[in-house]
């Protein structure tokens, strides 16, 4: 193997060790289903890989993977979202005693999140997590998504507004969460 | 990731971001599977050069100036495929040549073989074992890159997919893999016949990929329903027509012709004759 492509796997390995929980914890929320979520993590890196070299030399190779990962969302899961609106018992969320006062109601809210996000449009879902859970600013989720800043907004204030009508969720909402 | 920026954002929405927060770290990710990624990602951009290399040979026949010229001519089995002086070989790139393309329903399939030009020693072998890898081929050895050195290396692939989609959306699937010091020379009738599902991963054989004598003009190919697809040698540098049978040459194939048959039918294959 030639030096230069030997010194790009390696960079890539350390990249995928690198972000391997973070891209598996946004994939968690944008499908609802931990199974889903892995194919979902490494099909992007598996795509990310393809692309390395424009990837690496990005500005921002997080951007440039988010995005991957937001139209490969787009293309498998958008249709079968009903498919994870329950979450499973083997959802992968770790049951570990937690250090709240409360772990089953925890897991409660874990669960009614879940099955919350699963019924928002993809747009509207993939608009949520990359502004509240990826922390993105809106531009940045409009670069993700493909979209305008408009449309970001639009996606993230519907979305919003349909999980705080969930009644399982407002409750917890309303509380501050459990913690 | 906390998720929570602060300014401007209502109190639901820092308890919506700290319930995303709180069930996104409540997931076990689990070790990076690494090793998989980068093997599955070899293969996806060996995926995406086969299709484009698919897609050129396409172009190139449809277009009537199907892209070769160089191959043997048609009893001239001694011929040599590749006449180019030694630096021309193509030990770390493959020679495509696409056999045949159809459609089967609303299913679009096809057949190419890639062939390696034989490696001149160690050095070679190595970096050709890597050049492979590269593709997501694996040569038909036992893992030792040295045992590649005077063997010409040829891979028969098949693909489907529904028609129109994009050459990146099709499946591709490794009918076969030889690596040997002398390529198949079929004589007088002789038929070497790989069946194989026709648009998908079960069901009945439906597509034959076989190899004849360049002398052969006409194959038939025979289904267990009674029915006869006739597979006749497309004339040199023809273009590359949808079909459901042909008889084709493959670059750096110089020792034989390939021919494919496509069941018209849900029968599977029986038997493959060369008739002319």
């Amino acid at each position: 193997m030639g030096d230069a492509k030997q010194t790009r796997d390696e960079e890539f390995r350390r990249f995928v060790i690198g972000r391997w929980p973070g891209l598996m914890r946004t994939a968690f929320l944008l499908t609802g289903d931990r199974y889903a979520a892995e194919d979902l993590a490494q099909s992007t890196l598996e795509r990310t890989y393809t692309a390395w070299r424009r990837v690496s030399a990005a500005d921002e190779p997080d951007a440039y993977v988010r995005r991957i990962m937001i139209n490969a969302h787009a293309r498998k899961h958008r249709r079968r979202l009903k498919e994870f609106l329950a979450p499973k018992d083997d959802s992968g969320l770790v049951r570990e005693p937690a250090d709240t006062a409360d772990p089953m109601a925890r897991a409660d809210d874990r669960g009614a999140l879940l099955e919350a996000l699963a019924q928002l449009p993809a747009r509207q879902r993939e608009a949520v997590v990359l502004r509240y859970w990826e922390d993105l600013t809106e531009t940045q989720t409009a670069r993700a998504m493909g979209c305008s800043v408009g449309t970001v907004k639009s996606n993230t204030a519907k979305g919003i507004a349909k999980l705080r009508a969930v009644p399982a969720l407002a409750d917890a909402v309303l509380q501050g969460g459990r913690k | 990731m906390t998720g929570v920026d602060g300014k401007g954002q209502d109190a639901a929405q820092e308890r919506i971001s700290a319930l995303l927060a709180d069930t996104a770290n409540g997931l076990e990710t689990g070790a990076a599977p690494v090793d998989a990624v980068v093997r599955a990602g070899r293969r996806h951009r060996a995926r995406r050069r086969t299709a484009a290399a698919v897609a050129a040979v396409v172009l190139a026949g449809t277009t009537g100036t199907l892209a070769l010229t160089s191959l043997p001519g048609g009893n001239d089995s001694s011929a040599p495929a590749q006449p180019a002086p030694a630096d021309g070989r193509r030990v770390f790139l493959p020679q495509i040549s696409q056999v045949a393309f159809g459609t089967s329903g609303d299913v679009r399939w096809g057949v190419n073989v890639q062939v390696w030009s034989a490696p001149r020693d160690k050095a070679e072998a190595v970096k050709q074992t890597e050049a492979m890898a590269d593709w997501g081929l694996t040569p038909a050895t036992s893992g030792n890159p040295s045992e590649l050195v005077g063997r010409t290396s040829y891979f028969v692939i098949r693909f489907y997919g529904p028609e129109g989609a994009g050459n990146d959306e099709l499946t591709h699937r490794l009918v076969d893999s030889v690596s040997t010091s002398r390529l198949p020379w079929p004589k007088e009738t002789e038929v070497e016949a790989l069946t194989q599902p026709l648009t998908g991963e079960d069901g009945a054989h439906r597509l034959v990929i076989g190899t004849v004598p360049t002398t052969a003009k006409q194959v038939a190919c025979h289904w267990k329903d009674g029915s006869t697809t006739l597979a006749d040698r497309a004339p040199e540098n023809s273009p590359l027509l949808s079909t459901d049978a042909v008889i084709r040459p493959v670059r750096g194939f110089p020792t034989a012709n390939w021919f494919v048959c496509a069941s018209p039918g849900s029968a599977a294959y029986q038997s493959a004759e060369v008739t002319k």
